[in-house]
């Protein structure tokens, strides 16, 4: 290594990998794997999965290691295991450390899979940023989201992404590692807005897939990236968050790129569904965690608790884990009753 | 809460530092030239970063010029000196001359002016501290509070004329003041005070020397100084004169240059961060947070102007003062009833401009006051975390943490405002947090709050302004609904004193008829309205703003769903 600065990223998954490739372009990057067997794999084979590791990212022996070293941390492990994974970092880490996360998925205190709507608190959902809040003793935090689709990425295509923190340095801290002649950089002060547009985005990414697993055109995607992302405002505005995150990079912009493209998980799994398969089956066969499968168990929750209108998310929850059928789905919300056009504007 | 307990008979607590020359503040007010000095170089130094072209400062000057002459013409104060008509002409006619001429041809830069007006505002708000006025107003001061809080004339207290307690029975002390004592020797100590009345100040001032505190530092309100006396006493005891008109950029910068430096010289500071008094009577849920913010600044100056051992730490301490009753209550919830828009106007008037008002003001408090409490909430540093007997700072997980580690990126220490004043807002929300956790519930607050939430409920659907304006004589409620509804509070309420979410009053422990008479007693003791009245079965009120007021102190708990 060089004698550059060393930033750290705690997971090797797909979009970890990638996060870890666009930080080695400007410094060393010490990446954690939690598999000790892939770790050491990934180590020895400098590999992960087709894409070579760039020579300025090393692999980690601890979390411990990472907190010593680093002063800027980008955690990119999925939303089920982030807690126990920053409990485990949380005895190494001080207020000097910078923490922006990556994840787009919600943390709740209460099992998703048998909590009912009028008994759930708000405040036991948390985003990933209120959680490392939480369980450390770092104050700086921030959030990455935007259309970043992993392979594109890693292919070293054009892209851009949005840093969120009510901290400026956060946002510059993050920019000066990540900025690149291939990654355009924003920064926005909303950490909740922004958090909220990359977790809820997931769930109208299931539905493109279906549109598109069914054979509709353009026309039927259109009018869903349109009125799903202002059914997402909708919700973010329940959950405290201003709307101008949403038609940001991380809202709109993350929603065009995952209802676009078949190499997104979330938009595999819809489509796989209006395909026919069952969802275990989809979930089985991708390996990787989709959370837009979560998102929906948790969104539901949610806008029942507040009694938002989010007929989307809600005939969506139905396809997926109620057995509506897909044809009979759409009906459903062709006739739901619409309102003025841009409506969000005036939240 | 650890630490020693003390007994109401010891106090007054020996002084931390015998000899009171060697305090903070002494020391500071013996250096005073170079202070003063310091203020204006900083200060400079803050308005020269902001403004860093001659020619943005030259348009700032001009507004700072503006701004005060329309101050001089709209609201002219007694306590203005004589010349300042001439002061700011001058500043004008100068100006026009550097406006007019060439550059290098001015007789005056724009510097120049920057430093004329700067040592006219720090010669304005510079306090000093003088042992000898501070010896006699100590001889003063017990005789004026033990006759406040003890058997006092007036009819309406016979009945405790039997009944006559020590100061300290009746100001019921909490908190853990040992630690509070001890880093108060190690550190420089921010109190920072619940305000809902213009007592507050004196009140704090005294109680913190009662606790054997070196005195402390506070911005008092400039017009406060055209009053005799108290000027004579404030100007001396270490009080610095804020002018709440002068909001202009060089001034603001200003005061907090001169709180920040007065806290790197260690003088323990007093902020009332609520800025002003509590309208509503609700404990204050947002801070001003400019003063608070020094608090910030001033601790990350001193980690970087010293060894980590030896950097002076700054220890923030929240004090809750709960008065049975607040003499301006009256006046207050109707500033807060109006539109906020008229009640900005009304903030900026001068309600003790002569001695007599004063003396009046005093009078009644002394004839009238009853018993009242104070808290104080946890030690905390400059971020809100928890401090321990030692000074060392832990997070909300227990963990030990290095405060200075907040400024650092990258291993260097980094000046950012943006940063800080995101810090003082976490500091700030763990402030309000403390309020409400270490408030003390008195019998009067509960039952007020009680009345008024049953009245809530009976006219469910009419508004609040509508509500406060029914004829009195309309209003009318079982005794044994308040009773009731007593009852289930007081169980809340020690559940959440379990919790640690709230204090209360040892009398919250009697039986609920002696509650409600306890209540009563002491919050009719001054008004000339009662806002609780008790005829029969039947209760009511004979001011429904002031029941409004003082139900408002118990606003945030949650409590009205046991109602």
């Amino acid at each position: 290594m060089n004698e550059k600065k060393t930033v750290g990223v705690i997971g090797a998954g797909s979009f970890g990998s990638a996060i870890a490739g666009l930080l080695a372009e400007n410094q060393n990057v010490l990446l954690y794997e939690r598999n000790k067997e892939t770790a050491e794999r990934i180590r020895t084979e400098r590999r992960i999965r087709q894409f070579d590791l760039h020579e300025n990212i090393e692999v980690a022996e601890s979390l411990q290691q990472i907190a010593e070293q680093c002063y800027l941390l980008f955690p990119v492990v999925p939303s089920q295991h982030f807690k126990s994974m920053i409990i485990d970092f949380s005895p190494y880490l001080r207020p000097d450390h910078i923490m922006i996360h990556a994840v787009k998925g919600l943390h709740c205190e209460f099992d998703v899979e048998t909590a009912e709507a009028d008994k759930i608190r708000l405040k036991d959902i948390k985003t990933m940023s209120e959680l490392i809040l939480q369980e450390t003793g770092i104050v700086r935090v921030g959030s990455l989201a935007g259309p970043n689709l992993a392979l594109e990425i890693m292919e070293k295509q054009p892209a851009a992404t949005v840093i969120a923190s009510r901290f400026d340095e956060v946002i510059n801290e993050g920019i000066a590692a990540l900025r690149s002649d291939r990654l355009q950089v924003y920064g926005n002060r909303d950490i909740l807005g922004i958090e909220l547009a990359g977790v809820f985005k997931n769930y109208v990414a299931i539905a493109a897939g279906a549109i598109s697993g069914l054979g509709y055109g353009e026309n039927a995607k259109a009018l869903l990236i349109t009125r799903g992302m202002a059914e997402m405002i909708y919700i973010g505005k329940a959950l405290g968050a201003d709307k101008r995150a949403f038609l940001g990079m991380a809202g709109i912009g993350d929603l065009i790129a995952t209802c676009s493209s078949p190499k997104s998980r979330n938009f595999t799994v819809g489509f796989r569904i209006a395909k026919g398969e069952k969802l275990e089956d989809i979930l089985t066969s991708l390996g990787e965690v989709a959370e837009g499968v979560r998102t929906l168990k948790i969104g539901k929750l949610i806008v029942e608790h507040v009694g938002t209108n989010a007929p989307l998310l809600q005939i969506i929850h139905r396809v997926m884990f109620e057995g509506l059928e897909m044809d009979r789905a759409i009906k459903l919300l062709m006739r739901t009753y619409v309102t003025a056009d841009a409506d969000y504007l005036d939240l | 809460m650890s630490g020693r307990l003390y007994k109401p008979t010891d106090y007054p607590l020996p002084y931390i530092v015998e000899d009171i020359k060697q305090w903070p503040i002494s020391r500071l007010s013996a250096d005073r030239e170079n202070f003063i000095a310091e203020v204006k170089k900083r200060t400079k130094e803050k308005i020269k970063e902001k403004y860093n072209t001659p020619a943005k400062l030259r348009d700032e000057l001009a507004r700072v010029l503006y701004q005060e002459r329309i101050r001089l013409t709209q609201k002219p104060w007694k306590a203005d000196p004589k010349d300042e008509r001439q002061f700011w002409s001058g500043i004008k006619s100068k100006f026009i001359r550097l406006e007019t001429l060439e550059q290098d041809a001015a007789a005056y830069s724009e510097e120049d002016i920057l430093d004329e007006i700067l040592h006219r505002y720090v010669s304005e708000i510079v306090g000093e501290f003088d042992p000898q006025a501070f010896h006699l107003a100590k001889a003063i001061l017990p005789q004026f509070f033990g006759r406040i809080l003890s058997a006092a004339p007036g009819k309406w207290l016979k009945s405790f004329a039997g009944n006559v307690k020590t100061l300290h029975e009746k100001i019921p002390i909490s908190g853990d003041i040992e630690k509070i004592r001890h880093l108060a020797s190690k550190g420089t100590v921010v109190v920072v005070p619940t305000h809902f009345s213009n007592m507050d100040s004196i009140m704090v001032g005294w109680l913190l020397n009662e606790l054997g505190l070196p005195a402390f530092t506070y911005g008092a309100g400039l017009n406060l100084f055209s009053i005799g006396i108290l000027s004579y006493f404030m100007s001396r005891l270490g009080a610095y004169k804020v002018d709440r008109r002068k909001k202009n950029s060089v001034y603001l910068e200003m005061i907090k240059c001169y709180s920040t430096v007065a806290l790197q010289r260690g003088a323990h500071s007093i902020f009332f961060p609520g800025g002003t008094r509590s309208r509503s009577g609700e404990l204050e849920k947002k801070l001003k947070l400019g003063l608070l913010g020094t608090a910030v600044e001033a601790q990350k100056l001193n980690f970087r102007n010293y060894n980590d051992q030896l950097a002076p730490r700054i220890y923030i301490v929240p004090c809750i003062i709960n008065y049975h009753f607040v003499l301006e209550a009256q006046g207050l919830i109707n500033d807060y009833l109006q539109e906020t828009g008229k009640e900005k106007f009304l903030k900026e008037n001068d309600e003790y401009s002569t001695s007599f008002k004063l003396v009046r003001f005093i009078y009644k408090f002394i004839s009238a006051s009853s018993s009242l409490s104070v808290s104080f909430g946890e030690v905390m540093d400059v971020l809100g975390n928890k401090v321990d007997e030692q000074g060392e700072s832990y997070n909300h997980l227990g963990q030990k943490i290095n405060v200075k580690n907040y400024f650092i990126t990258n291993g260097v220490m980094k000046d950012d405002e943006q940063r800080d004043a995101e810090y003082t807002k976490i500091l700030g929300e763990r402030i309000v947090d403390n309020y409400h956790r270490y408030n003390v519930v008195l019998t009067s607050h509960l039952v007020c709050f009680t009345v008024f939430e049953l009245l809530r409920k009976k006219y469910a659907g009419v508004d609040l302004f509508t509500l406060v304006r029914t004829p009195v004589e309309d209003i009318s409620l079982p005794y044994q609904d308040v009773v009731d509804s007593i009852n289930r509070l007081k169980e809340k309420l020690r559940d959440m004193y379990d919790r640690g979410e709230v204090l209360t009053s040892p009398e919250l422990r009697w039986n609920t008829d002696k509650v409600v008479d306890h209540g009563m007693r002491n919050i009719n003791m001054y008004h000339t309205s009662s806002p609780l009245t008790l005829s029969g079965d039947k209760m009511g009120t004979e001011d429904l703003k002031l029941l409004y007021y003082y139900h408002n102190r118990l606003e945030g708990y949650g409590l009205e769903k046991y109602i």
